[in-house]
């Protein structure tokens, strides 16, 4: 209990300094929002339009710095992020609203089948330590980890997407429809998703298969394998039962908190595809210089890998009994 | 003007765009394009920027409401044409001045409704602009700094009477685009208000709406009778410009507005039969020189550097062709009717640095042993070029004029800026050039006026609204004032004159290229568009005359 305590304080600080930085971080910058915005029209924009949008922001007001903070501070406590800039009128949760699903769903679900795809064939190559199997898969995967992701995902677009027309190049559905609950909105859904995902996976699962071969290798070569082996249990018995709970421990880790990443979405993916997540959201939100939905995806994105980190922190302690109770020993 | 499109998706998905036009360009001719057949029924898919994913606002106030609400929906009572320099009346049917050019009176069209079936009036003109003064963050005109009072004695006659002669502010006042009276009266807020069931006089209204695409539909009160010829308008989200791009040259697009480098190769050859682009010239972009800085502050300086810079060379490395250089005169060839062939020959327009060198060294610069060349005070001459760092196409632009410099002797360095950064400097006067967007409107006029007017800058440290180099003359103020006070054409025409020969003269900042209105469009869903041979309007889906090229084109 006293491990989650110290750690449970030291993501509330870690918490609480993240929002400080995001809050005055954007502030350090030279120029306001309104001019950022006058950025996007590229000079179209009546140069006397300038005032009314710093009055539409309300810049025309000068609010102390303090004050500024603890507003901040107190609106995020009612969970309102403000109002986006770029998207003006429209609020930054409401934004973020609309991307995270799109991105859970996506980057989500791509992790989570290239970490099973991985752990599987990571300990089917450590089982198979040497063989053609592994010899093959581990020079694979290297070769697929190792590989630029926004080179595979340009060259899947343009050879699958675009030259084969096998699947649909840009977005979460195909425009002409409106989402609803339909089967044929759903396999639309899916066809979009595919390719993107089929990207994640592909340059992702070789990390989790060469960690989780790597690992088991270590943990096959421990004095309580070769007792079990002596005692005659069966190498898959052993594999499941005892080399595999340990050597999936690390993985774990990684894997809790490529979950709090997830989040964040991947960005590339995001842009290649024109996908509706987050990190497309983000993207989008630093090329227009809105502060607001910056440090509200920002916010996201650091609670959701903190979060994920103390998962993970309780997971392990709830695996591994020895750092549990490794402090009072 | 019109670099929307361009200028994002140009940081850190330069790589990707780079990446899949080469890829694109690969392969050449022989994609398959969109079926022709459903083509009635198509609505026109039109791309203006790329944008993740939309947020509904058609807050016709708002500089972010959604494209097509401007022009497609709510229709302005004047359109102005920024190429040709024209206009034509749109809700209006003519109108006159009086009481010394300080009363303007328009006539509201007859016959017009609004798309929920109430009559377009006076009245409705009235309250919009009521509204505006009661909010000024609606007043993106900022009409109510020049307008004393507006009224309706009549529902076809709106009467504007202003704090004094001002023929300018009709282009101000007419370009607003009305709102219902009986909608807009009960909205709470209407700053923040995104105006989700838009009611509008334009020929489409909104159909539906998601995050990833937009449909307008015909709008069936429309007061022009058997208009448009089109079904309907679709603006799907696109994460980039390279997404937009694939999209394009996949005929998935009928009409976009992208800068794309080599368009020629990535749109119009992957169906030459269709493909096509009009990139019509505007407003110049300009090297402003910070005229309240020495040496900046001498005229002949700045006639110097405009002879320094080799105007062919930027336009092609850094803009590809696409933007033309343009005459130091600054007044695009579109509003030609407006040039005075007397200043635009004077002007320091053609690449010659022995000139360049000459006037430097008649006003006291001088080289010194290492080639650098000293300024009068004995110091060497160096400058730095603030430009924005994402705007690829823009720091290739001061390169170029940076290395011509350098070439006289001049010690140029670049710096690169985040736009708000950039801007501010402009704004505060803390530069010494610096590459940027001119302030224009639908004649010369405004271009002067926004560049030469003492009162539209500030000293240096305060924010100038337009007249970023600080340029102050007593002559331009009168031409100005006397410009704008007079509606007889013939002296307007005698004082525009003498603003081009004292801009010739003295040089308040340098135009560099033309700034183009990005048009790209395919004629296999949709004839009529826009062409250099028929300019009925200008190019590209950007501004509310857009609606004329929506009302032009017809389904094949």
């Amino acid at each position: 209990m006293r491990y989650l305590m110290r750690r449970i304080i030291f993501y509330v600080v870690a918490f609480v300094a993240t929002i400080t930085i995001n809050f005055f971080l954007p502030r350090a910058m030279p120029g306001n929002p309104a001019e950022a915005l006058m950025s996007k029209f590229g000079g179209r924009l009546n140069p006397l339009a300038l005032k009314s949008i710093e009055i539409a922001f309300g810049l025309h007001e000068h609010e102390p710095i303090w004050n500024q903070y603890l507003q901040y501070l107190g609106q995020l406590l009612h969970g309102n992020l403000g109002t986006s800039l770029a998207y003006y009128p429209a609020s930054v949760s409401g934004l973020i609203g609309t991307a995270l699903p799109w991105t859970l769903f996506l980057v989500g679900l791509s992790t989570i089948i290239s970490f099973v795809i991985g752990i599987i064939i990571g300990s089917i190559s450590a089982w198979r330590f040497g063989g053609a199997f592994d010899t093959f898969m581990s020079t694979f995967f290297t070769f697929t980890y190792a590989f630029p992701y926004f080179w595979i995902a340009l060259a899947c677009l343009y050879l699958i997407g675009y030259l084969w027309g096998v699947f649909p190049i840009s977005g979460a559905y195909s425009m002409d429809l409106v989402p609803t609950l339909s089967g044929s909105f759903v396999f639309n859904v899916i066809r979009h998703a595919i390719l993107p995902s089929l990207t994640i996976i592909f340059t992702s699962v070789g990390y989790w298969a060469v960690n989780m071969r790597n690992t088991t290798i270590t943990t096959l070569a421990e004095d309580y394998v070769t007792m079990a082996e002596a005692k005659g249990i069966t190498l898959r018995r052993i594999l499941l039962r005892y080399a595999g709970r340990n050597a999936i421990l690390p993985n774990i880790t990684g894997f809790a908190m490529s979950m709090g990443f997830i989040v964040g979405g991947a960005i590339l993916t995001e842009i290649v595809f024109s996908y509706p997540g987050l990190g497309n959201l983000l993207f989008q939100a630093v090329q227009q210089e809105d502060y607001p939905l910056i440090q509200g995806i920002l916010m996201i994105i650091s609670f959701s890998v903190l979060a994920a980190n103390f998962v993970a922190d309780v997971t392990y302690s709830l695996l591994d009994p020895r750092v549990r109770v490794g402090g009072n020993q | 003007m019109k670099q929307i499109v361009r200028k994002r998706g140009k940081g850190m998905n330069s790589v990707i765009a780079a990446a899949a036009s080469v890829t694109i360009a690969l392969t050449g001719v022989g994609m398959a394009s969109a079926p022709a057949s459903a083509a009635t029924t198509k609505p026109v898919t039109i791309v203006v920027y790329p944008q993740g994913s939309w947020a509904e606002n058609y807050n016709p106030f708002s500089p972010n409401a959604l494209p097509g609400t401007a022009g497609a929906m709510y229709e302005p009572l004047v359109q102005f044409f920024m190429v040709s320099g024209k206009y034509q009346d749109w809700l209006i049917n003519g109108f006159h001045w009086s009481n010394g050019n300080k009363t303007l009176t328009l006539n509201v069209r007859k016959g017009i409704e609004w798309s929920n079936g109430t009559a377009f009036s006076a009245n409705d003109v009235v309250f919009t602009f009521d509204l505006m003064k009661k909010y000024p963050a609606l007043d993106g005109n900022g009409v109510w700094q020049f307008l004393s009072s507006v009224s309706a004695p009549n529902p076809s006659t709106v009467v504007f009477t202003l704090k004094q002669p001002d023929i300018a502010a009709f282009y101000y006042l007419t370009s607003v685009l009305p709102v219902p009276q009986s909608v807009w009266s009960k909205i709470k807020n209407p700053v923040t208000y995104n105006n989700p069931s838009p009611v509008a006089t334009g020929p489409f209204m909104l159909q539906r709406f998601s995050s990833q695409d937009y449909l307008l539909a015909k709008n069936p009160h429309y007061w022009q009778k058997g208009r448009p010829y089109v079904s309907g308008l679709s603006f799907p989200a696109y994460t980039s410009n390279s997404s937009v791009e694939l999209a394009l040259s996949r005929g998935q697009v009928d009409w976009g507005s992208l800068f794309a480098p080599d368009i020629q190769k990535t749109y119009v050859a992957t169906n030459p039969a269709h493909h096509n682009y009009w990139f019509a010239q505007g407003a110049p972009v300009m090297l402003f020189t910070n005229d309240a800085k020495y040496p900046f502050n001498m005229p002949q300086v700045r006639i110097a550097l405009s002879y320094a810079i080799n105007r062919s060379a930027v336009s092609q490395s850094g803009e590809y062709g696409y933007e033309q250089p343009a005459s130091a005169l600054g007044i695009p060839p579109g509003q030609k009717s407006y040039i005075n062939a007397q200043a635009q020959s004077q002007a320091p327009t053609q690449y010659n640095p022995k000139k360049a060198l000459a006037i430097l060294k008649s006003v006291g610069f001088k080289k010194n042993a290492q080639g650098q060349l000293l300024m009068p005070n004995g110091k060497p001459f160096s400058m730095q070029m603030l430009v924005v760092a994402p705007y690829s196409d823009w720091v290739q632009d001061v390169t170029v004029m940076a290395g011509d410099l350098q070439n006289i002797g001049i010690n140029a360095q670049v710096k690169q800026l985040q736009y708000a950064a950039y801007y501010s400097d402009l704004q505060h006067g803390t530069f010494d050039t610096a590459i940027g967007w001119s302030f224009s409107g639908p004649n010369p006029y405004y271009f002067f006026n926004y560049a030469m007017n003492s009162a539209m800058t500030a000293p240096v440290g305060s924010v100038a609204s337009t007249n970023f180099q600080r340029y102050k003359s007593k002559l331009a103020d009168q031409y100005l004032k006397e410009y704008n006070s007079t509606s007889n054409p013939q002296v307007q025409a005698g004082l525009m004159n003498k603003l081009e020969q004292l801009w010739v003269k003295t040089m308040p900042s340098i135009p560099v290229v033309w700034g183009a209105f990005w048009n790209e469009y395919s004629t296999q869903n949709f004839t009529g568009w826009p062409t250099p041979q028929n300019p009925y309007t200008d190019p590209g889906p950007n501004d509310t005359a857009l609606e004329l090229t929506l009302l032009n084109i017809r389904p094949n």
